[in-house]
């Protein structure tokens, strides 16, 4: 779990690519008067140039908390203790001083939020808005901002890109806007985007279209994509690996066919398992039992063990924390003391390991 | 479910229009908004037009004609110098309005950039800004007005400044109130992430929404200013007579309250209308713009 190299890319096997951004160790710790929330707590993981990492977890696991303190973008007060390194171009963004992160934010590391309904100002026009992303980092006469802007809108997909760059956010629709977003975060060509659920606050038919317009925005300015969402239907479509987070711990990481052919992790298996089946004979959700931990209580030992339907009560899984170790190929890494057990699980996939659970 | 072939995104009403036509018409609805406007506009044109509108001059002094009553040669009657008393509150309308707008112009100037700065900032700098606001509070603002112009001299400059400085707590409170909500906005968190810089997310993001609130409260705000000026006129601290200033005036005629009491109804009355309408006016704006008002 503190190995500096979390994984390599499976892409180009055996080569050794220097990481475009190292997270190493990540504790991000939120106190209140009565207790302390450990969001995220050991976190390690690496982003290579050109890749697209899926970042997986049910709500709470804390995989928004790890990306926004990439960014810095978790206020910092006295309630708040974020510790590790966060290294992107040889630098610690956690070190950095508030002018060097400024020029970081969405100059090289940009940001697409979750809900584009409330992240343009209702009182500047869209196009506006576009062009301060432009000239928040750049020096550019207005016309040229504004020649660009349009062109940025056109790239997104939005149509009579340069008469909808003079109206106001309420004249677009949500995907208009998450695009609008889109837009804005590809502005500077930054070496890394990423995307928090940028679909979750949209209609189902459009999910696809701003997927695609984010493969599109990605390969344009040819910049690597950290994209987090729990839904791993997305994930299967757009990764190329996949970091599995569960109570604030990196549990499961490996390319995308690795997680979803033969997952080491009994959480993982469990969401797969709860993916809605179109081909299969099931007519039902496989769901995991339980719920999330509350991150101030998280169980002792492994915190996926009450809900785990392979620890069957073995005192190893109460007891101690399972590290992050590699299992079967050299970049597969799962945080399971039996992960073992799990080999072949395209089998239990089939045969249904929640029989006795749901 | 089939899969969805409709790829048409719903388009947003084009509302854009239609939004700031309701508040104009939410405004137009409220008949004491209008009467204020009107009385205003009144009041306005009377001030700014007097050299067209009256062939008297207001301070030239005439006193075989004075304490006149009010007849169709001077239907305000004259004052004790023989002054024509209707001309002499047209001028004077140049004077307390133009004072009573610019010490809220003043005092926004003050106050606004100060809120913002606390409500954004936060900690040791809202602290100690929250402080000194608190101490202005605690002073009444007209006697606030009075020290400074026992301090200062009088004169019209120092009048309009003494009669702002009783409202900055007020809009820095205000803007404060605006700057701490707007912060937590997903699209000033949004402009952060873009990295962009505090001050242009301040002036071009925070500043942007809180202008509607600030601008009811300067309204409202310009018939406290202009009670305070003709406050400090009637004390004999305002503006100095022979200036037509309406505070200036009443303070005159109060040694004639009981031998010409048109000397003081005249511009007792014209004072009442302008703040009135302001308030009025004021209160319009604040319905017209409010969204949890609107029906």
């Amino acid at each position: 779990m503190r190995s500096t190299r979390a994984f390599g890319s499976s892409r180009v096997p055996g080569e050794h690519r220097e990481p475009l951004l190292s997270i190493k160790d990540l504790r991000v710790t939120f106190r209140t008067r009565t207790e302390s929330v450990r969001a995220v707590d050991g976190v390690s993981f690496d982003v290579y140039p050109g890749e697209t990492l899926g970042v997986v977890g049910e709500s709470g696991s804390g995989k928004s908390v790890t990306m926004l303190s990439v960014l810095r973008l978790i206020p910092p007060s006295s309630r708040v203790e974020t510790s590790g390194q966060v290294l992107f171009g040889g630098q610690d963004l956690l070190q950095a001083s508030k002018r060097e992160i400024r020029r970081i934010r969405g100059q090289h590391i940009a940001l697409i939020p979750q809900d584009p309904m409330t992240c343009l100002d209702p009182v500047l026009k869209v196009g506006r808005q576009v062009r301060e992303a432009i000239e928040a980092h750049e020096n550019v006469a207005a016309g040229d901002a504004d020649r660009r802007g349009v062109e940025l809108l056109a790239t997104v997909g939005i149509p009579e890109a340069g008469r909808r760059y003079a109206q106001f956010p309420h004249e677009y629709s949500g995907g208009m806007r998450q695009r609008v977003m889109i837009a804005m975060g590809i502005a500077n060509a930054p070496s890394l985007l990423i995307a928090d659920e940028p679909t979750t606050a949209l209609d189902v038919t459009i999910q696809a279209q701003i997927m695609d317009v984010l493969r599109t925005a990605q390969r344009e300015t040819r910049a690597s994509m950290v994209l987090i969402s729990h839904d791993l239907g997305l994930i299967a479509e757009m990764a190329d690996r996949v970091v599995v987070m569960y109570a604030g711990h990196v549990v499961e990481a490996a390319d995308v066919d690795t997680i979803f052919s033969s997952p080491r992790h009994p959480y993982t298996l469990g969401l797969i398992g709860s993916l809605p089946q179109t081909t299969g004979n099931e007519k039902w959700l496989r769901p995991i039992p339980g719920s999330p931990p509350d991150l101030a209580n998280v169980p002792s030992g492994c915190p996926f063990h009450p809900r785990c339907f392979l620890s069957r009560g073995r005192e190893a899984c109460r007891d101690s924390r399972p590290e992050l170790r590699a299992v079967g190929a050299a970049e597969h890494r799962a945080a399971c003391h039996f992960a073992g057990e799990l080999e072949g699980a395209g089998v239990l996939l089939d045969g249904g390991p929640h029989e006795g659970t749901t | 479910m089939t899969p969805a072939l409709v790829e048409v995104e719903t388009p947003a009403a084009p509302e854009a229009t239609r939004t700031s036509l309701r508040k104009l018409r939410t405004f137009a609805r409220n008949k004491g908004a209008l009467i204020g406007v009107f009385i205003l506009l009144f009041l306005a044109a009377a001030a700014i037009f007097a050299p067209l509108l009256t062939s008297y001059d207001p301070t030239s002094q005439d006193l075989s004609s004075a304490f006149l009553p009010p007849s169709w040669q001077h239907p305000f009657g004259t004052d004790d110098l023989g002054q024509d008393i209707l001309a002499r509150i047209m001028y004077g309308g140049r004077y307390t309005l133009a004072i009573g707008a610019v010490a809220v112009l003043i005092a926004a100037i003050v106050g606004v950039p100060l809120g913002l700065v606390s409500g954004y900032a936060g900690g040791a700098t809202d602290m100690v800004i929250q402080r000194i606001t608190d101490i202005l509070l605690s002073f009444n603002p007209f006697l606030l007005a009075l020290v400074l112009v026992a301090v200062f001299g009088v004169g019209i400059g120092t009048v309009t400044i003494a009669a702002g400085v009783g409202v900055i707590p007020q809009f820095i409170r205000l803007t404060r109130g605006q700057a701490l909500s707007l912060r937590e906005e997903v699209y000033v968190e949004a402009a952060v992430a873009f990295g962009e810089g505090s001050l242009a997310i301040l002036i071009r993001h925070v500043l942007r929404n809180a202008l509607t609130p600030i601008i009811v409260y300067a309204t409202l705000n310009i018939g406290v200013t202009i009670l305070v000026a003709a406050g400090l006129g009637f004390l004999g601290l305002g503006v100095q007579p022979p200036t037509p200033e309406w505070g200036t005036m009443l303070g005159t005629a109060r040694s004639f309250i009981f031998k010409a009491s048109y000397q003081l109804t005249f511009p007792g009355l014209t004072i009442f209308l302008a703040v009135l309408s302001f308030n009025l006016v004021g209160d319009g704006l604040r319905d017209a713009f409010d969204p949890s008002l609107r029906e």
